[in-house]
C-alpha cells in the first residue's frame, strides 16, 4: 500500500467500525446531537430548580419552595408523606424511619403547600442540605422531562412525639395532616427535646417549561429515610490522651496518633511535575493495621506523600510514633501503601511499602532488644525486582496472598498512570496506566515478576486490590478496582495463569473503582464483592446521549484514532446493544455483587441501598455492632478547596 | 461536563488542573457513610435471597460521619474490647486547613455491648499468616464467614484477627477453618471440654488444634505480652 492509501485506511477504518457499532446514519447522528444538547440544557434547568428548592428548605421559606411548583401541579396518586418507624432498625441509640405515602389521593398545589409547610415545621434547625439531580429519566418533549432527584438534609429537630427510646408503639409523623400531632410521647431526649436527624429522599419529578423557567408539575416519592441518633456509637478520639477517655482532654493527637498527611513534594520538582494529570497530587494515601511486634495490640502504618509513619500500640491505651526506632525512614516521598505480611514464614510480619514516585521497599522483621517493641525492620529491597524498569514503580496499592499454593505469600501490586505524560484515556474507560504486577515469592524474601507468565495484562488505574477464592476451587482469585473504569475479576486457573472473568461472572463494574473488598455479607457461605465508585449526584452527565455525544465529538476532533482501542474493548465487554446505558452505569455509585455460590454475581446495590451519593475511597465489610450481620464503612470525599462549595 | 464537548481540551489535562477548579471543591468535604446491615434474617438464618438485603446509613446517628476527605481506611480492635475500631488517612485537598490533614481514629462503643468471638489463625503447611483462609462459625442456627486478608480497600489493610458478632448468643456451636494451601477443613465444636464461649479469643494452628485465649488486657506501658508468638 502507498503511504496515502495507508493513511486513508488509518483514518477511515475506526470511523467505519464506529458507525457499525452505533448502527447509525446521518439522521441518527443529528438526533444524537440534538438529544445531547437537550439533555444538557434540561440537566442545567433541573439543577436550577433544585437549587431554589434547597434554598427554600434552608430558610424554611415556604413561598420559595412553592414557587418551584407549577400552579397546574396535579397528581392522581400523591398523598401526604409519613415517617413510619422501622422497628426492626431501632437499636443502639439509632432510629430509622421510612418515608411512605399516606393514602394516595389526587393532589394539587394547595395540598403540596400544606405538606411542605408542615414538613418544614418538623425540620427544626437545618445544618447542611443538598438537593441533587440524580438523572434525567426521560425527555418527554423539548418542554417537558422527568428526573430523579435526591434531597439530603441534616440538622436537629424536635424529638417530642417521636417516642425516642420509647416503647413498642409505632410512631407516625405525618407531614400534612395538619392539626394531628404525632402519636406517642415519652420525651427521653436532650434538655431541649432536640435530636440529631438526617434525611435522604429520592424523588421522581416531572418538569415543564413555563416561559424561561421550569416548574415541577408532578412528583412521586421513590424512597425516603430519616435517621436519628445520639451520635455515641463511635467516639472521634481527636483530643483524647488515651483510648479509654470519655471526653477530649486537650491532647494534640488521637491517643498518641498525631499523623498528618502531606502532598508529595516531588510533584513540585521539574522531574516529577504531573503535567498531564495534575490532580494526582490529591490521591494519597492508605493506612494499614497490623501487629508487627506480636504483642496482641494492633499497630498502624500510614502511607503518605512525604512522611509515612508507623505507630506502635503500647497496650496502655496510647500509640507512639516508632517510625525511626522501627528502622523505617524519616522521609520517603510517594509511599502510598504498606502491607504487613509474614513473607518468610518466621512468625513475624514483614513490611512491603509500595511507592509511586520512586522505588518500593521491602523490610524484614527482625529481633531488636534495643527497641521498646523488641522488633524492628531491616530493608531487603534487593531481593525484589520488577520486570518493567521505568524510572519509578508507580505503585499505589498492593495485597498479598498465596496464589500458587506453595505455602508462602505472593504480592499483587496495582499501578497508577505516569501523570507526567498521561491522563485517563477517556472519561469512562481507561487503559493507559503503568500496568499491574504479580510477584511470586521464591523464598528468603526473593520475588520474581511473573506478570507475563500469569497472563495478567491489567493497565487500568488500579486503586483497589482484593484477593479471595470466590469460586471455592482452592485457588486465590483477585479483584482489581480501576479508576475511570473498568474493574476486573481475575480467576486463578490453578496452573499459574489468570483469566479475566469480569463479564461472564456478572461482576463487570464500569464505574470509577477506588476500592475493593471481598467478604460474605449475606451469611450464605461464599464471598461477595463490594467496590467503591463515584455516585456524584450528577449522574445525568454520564447518560446515554451524552456518551454518544462524547463519541461524536471524539470523531469530529480526531481523538477517536488514539482512543479507538478502548472503544473496541467496551464493545467486546458490553456488545453493541448496551451503549445507551453505559455512561449511566459508570456513575451509578458503589456496587455490591452477591455471589450465588457458584461464582456468578448479581449487582444488588440499588435495592440494598449500598450506593450512597458521594465520591468514595476505601470501603470494607465489618460487623461493627456484633449483631452477626456484616455492615459497610466507606470513606467519602474527593477534594476540599478553600470554598466547600461544590464544582 | 464541558470535557464532553471539548475532548481536545480534555486531552491537554486542563480539567484536572487546580486553576480550572479555582477555589471550588470537587465532591469534597462529604461525610463518610456507615451502612448498617438491617436485613431481616429470621433469627440469624441466612437471607433467602439477595433482594432481601437492606442497609441504612447510620453514620450521622452513630457519630461515624467524619467529613474529612479520607483515602485509606482500616478497621481493627485497637483497644481489645471485642469490637472493630476505624482509622482513616485523610487528604486536605487544597483547603489549606491543617485540621483536614489529620488522621481520624474512631473508637467503637457499640460492638462491645454484644457478644463476640475473635479468631486468630496460624498456618503451618499454609502460609504462616493464613491469608486466604476462611473461617465459618455456626451460632444459634446462623452461619457467618470471614476471610483472612493482607491488603484490600484503597491501599489499606484490616485486622488479620477475625471478629464474629454473636449478638446475645453465649458462644459458637462450631468453628470451621478452611486452610488455603491444602484446602484442608478442620471443624471444632469444643475446646478441650469447654464450649467455644463468647467474648474470648481462640487460636487455631493448622493441624494442631484450637486454643482458648483472652484478648490482651490493659497493662501499664509497655505490656500486654499474653499472646506473644511462640516460635
Amino acid at each position: 500500500m502507498s503511504k496515502k492509501q495507508k493513511r486513508i485506511v488509518f483514518y477511515s477504518s475506526p470511523l467505519i467500525v464506529l458507525l457499525l457499532i452505533l448502527g447509525v446514519g446521518k439522521m441518527k447522528l443529528d438526533y444524537i446531537e440534538t438529544n445531547a444538547q437537550l439533555l444538557a440544557q434540561m440537566g442545567q434547568a433541573a439543577q436550577k430548580v433544585l437549587g431554589e428548592y434547597k434554598s427554600g428548605v434552608d430558610k424554611a421559606d415556604i413561598a420559595k419552595v412553592l414557587n418551584c411548583y407549577d400552579d397546574k401541579y396535579a397528581s392522581e396518586k400523591d398523598g401526604f408523606w409519613v415517617e413510619e418507624e422501622d422497628l426492626q432498625a431501632k437499636r443502639d441509640g439509632v432510629r430509622v424511619y421510612q418515608w411512605k405515602l399516606s393514602d394516595a389521593k389526587p393532589f394539587g398545589k394547595a395540598e403540596v403547600g400544606n405538606q411542605v409547610s408542615r414538613y418544614l415545621k418538623t425540620l427544626g434547625k437545618v445544618e447542611e442540605s443538598k438537593f441533587k439531580l440524580d438523572s434525567v429519566e426521560e425527555v418527554i418533549s423539548p418542554q417537558s422531562y422527568r428526573i430523579r432527584s435526591f434531597l439530603w438534609i441534616r440538622g436537629t429537630r424536635d424529638a417530642v412525639g417521636r417516642g425516642v427510646d420509647g416503647g413498642a408503639e409505632m410512631t407516625k409523623a405525618s407531614f400534612g395532616d395538619a392539626g394531628k400531632p404525632h402519636a406517642g410521647s415519652d420525651g427521653k431526649t436532650d434538655a431541649h427535646g432536640q435530636e440529631a436527624f438526617e434525611t435522604q429522599v429520592l424523588f421522581r419529578m416531572w418538569l415543564q417549561a413555563d416561559g424561561d423557567t421550569w416548574k415541577i408539575t408532578r412528583q412521586e416519592l421513590i424512597s425516603g429515610t430519616t435517621v436519628t441518633g445520639d451520635r455515641k456509637g463511635f467516639t472521634d478520639m481527636w483530643g483524647h490522651q488515651s483510648l479509654d477517655g470519655e471526653a477530649a482532654n486537650g491532647a494534640n493527637s488521637s491517643a498518641g496518633i498525631d499523623f498528618v498527611s502531606h502532598k508529595n513534594p516531588l510533584f513540585a520538582t521539574p522531574e516529577w511535575e504531573p503535567k498531564a494529570f495534575e490532580i494526582i497530587k490529591y490521591g494519597s494515601a492508605g493506612v494499614s493495621a497490623g501487629d508487627y511486634d506480636n504483642d496482641g495490640w494492633y499497630d498502624v502504618f500510614f502511607g503518605d506523600g512525604e512522611r509515612p509513619r508507623l505507630y506502635r500500640n503500647k497496650g496502655d491505651g496510647t500509640f507512639e510514633d516508632v517510625t525511626l526506632a522501627a528502622g523505617l525512614p524519616e522521609r520517603a516521598p510517594g509511599i502510598n501503601v504498606g502491607v504487613f505480611a509474614d513473607l518468610d514464614n518466621d512468625g513475624y510480619k514483614d513490611l512491603f511499602l509500595g511507592c509511586y514516585t520512586g522505588r518500593s521497599r521491602l523490610y524484614r522483621n527482625v529481633a531488636d532488644q534495643q527497641s521498646p517493641a523488641g522488633r524492628k525492620f531491616v530493608e531487603v529491597t534487593d531481593g525484589f525486582k520488577f520486570a518493567n524498569k521505568g524510572d519509578s514503580d508507580f505503585i499505589v496499592v498492593a495485597a498479598a496472598a498465596d496464589y500458587d499454593n506453595d505455602g508462602d505469600l505472593d504480592l499483587y501490586v496495582g499501578r497508577e498512570l505516569d501523570a507526567r505524560k498521561n491522563l485517563p484515556t477517556t472519561l469512562f474507560y481507561t487503559r493507559n496506566a503503568e500496568g499491574n504486577s504479580l510477584l511470586r515469592n521464591d523464598g528468603n524474601l526473593h520475588f520474581t515478576d511473573v506478570t507475563r507468565q500469569a497472563g495478567i495484562n491489567e493497565t487500568g488505574i488500579t486503586l483497589g486490590v482484593a484477593w479471595g477464592d470466590y469460586d471455592n476451587d482452592g485457588w486465590q482469585d483477585v479483584y482489581v478496582a480501576n479508576d475511570f473504569g473498568r474493574d476486573a475479576l481475575l480467576h486463578n486457573n490453578g496452573n499459574g495463569t489468570f483469566t479475566d472473568v469480569s463479564k461472564q461472572s456478572g461482576a463487570y463494574d464500569p464505574g470509577y473503582g477506588m476500592s475493593a473488598t471481598l467478604g460474605d455479607i449475606d451469611n450464605d457461605g461464599d464471598l461477595d464483592i463490594y467496590v467503591s465508585d463515584v455516585h456524584s449526584g450528577q449522574r445525568w452527565y454520564g447518560q446515554a446521549a451524552t456518551l454518544y455525544k462524547y463519541l461524536l465529538t471524539s470523531v469530529r476532533q480526531g481523538t477517536i484514532y488514539d482512543d479507538f482501542p478502548v472503544y473496541k474493548e467496551i464493545y467486546n465487554n458490553v456488545g453493541g446493544t448496551d451503549w445507551s446505558s453505559y455512561g449511566d452505569k459508570t456513575v451509578k455509585g458503589n456496587a455490591l455483587y452477591i455471589n450465588d455460590g457458584h461464582g456468578k454475581f448479581t449487582d444488588v446495590s440499588e435495592a440494598a441501598r449500598v450506593n450512597p451519593f458521594g465520591w468514595f475511597w476505601s470501603s470494607t465489610m465489618f460487623d461493627y455492632d456484633n449483631d452477626g450481620r456484616q455492615d459497610i464503612y466507606a470513606a467519602n470525599g474527593w477534594i476540599t478547596s478553600k470554598s466547600t462549595q461544590d464544582l | 461536563m464541558s470535557a464532553v464537548a471539548h475532548i481536545k481540551d480534555y486531552k491537554t489535562g486542563k480539567f484536572y488542573r487546580d486553576e480550572f477548579r479555582g477555589d471550588i471543591s470537587w465532591n469534597g468535604y462529604e461525610h463518610n457513610v456507615l451502612l448498617r446491615n438491617d436485613t431481616d434474617e429470621g433469627d440469624g438464618a441466612k437471607s433467602a435471597n439477595p433482594a432481601a438485603l437492606r442497609f441504612h446509613d447510620v453514620a450521622m446517628a452513630t457519630g461515624a460521619d467524619d467529613i474529612k476527605d479520607a483515602r485509606g481506611m482500616s478497621t481493627a480492635d485497637f483497644d481489645n474490647d471485642g469490637d472493630l475500631d476505624i482509622v482513616t488517612n485523610s487528604n486536605p485537598g487544597d483547603s489549606g486547613r491543617a485540621e483536614l490533614s489529620r488522621a481520624t481514629l474512631l473508637r467503637n462503643n457499640v460492638g462491645e455491648r454484644r457478644n463476640w468471638l475473635a479468631v486468630e489463625l496460624r498456618g503451618k503447611e499454609s502460609n504462616r499468616d493464613a491469608v486466604g483462609a476462611v473461617v465459618t462459625i455456626e451460632a444459634g442456627g446462623g452461619k457467618q464467614m470471614r476471610l483472612v486478608t493482607a491488603g484490600s480497600g484503597f491501599a489499606s489493610q484490616h485486622t488479620a484477627r477475625l471478629y464474629f458478632g454473636l449478638g446475645e448468643k453465649n458462644g459458637a456451636d462450631s468453628l470451621t477453618v478452611r486452610w488455603p494451601r491444602t484446602g484442608r477443613v478442620e471443624r471444632f465444636e469444643k475446646i478441650g471440654d469447654q464450649p467455644i464461649g463468647a467474648r474470648r479469643m481462640v487460636r487455631v494452628t493448622e493441624g494442631e488444634g484450637i486454643e482458648l485465649l483472652t484478648l490482651p488486657t490493659r497493662q501499664p506501658s509497655p505490656g500486654g505480652k499474653q499472646i506473644a508468638a511462640a516460635n
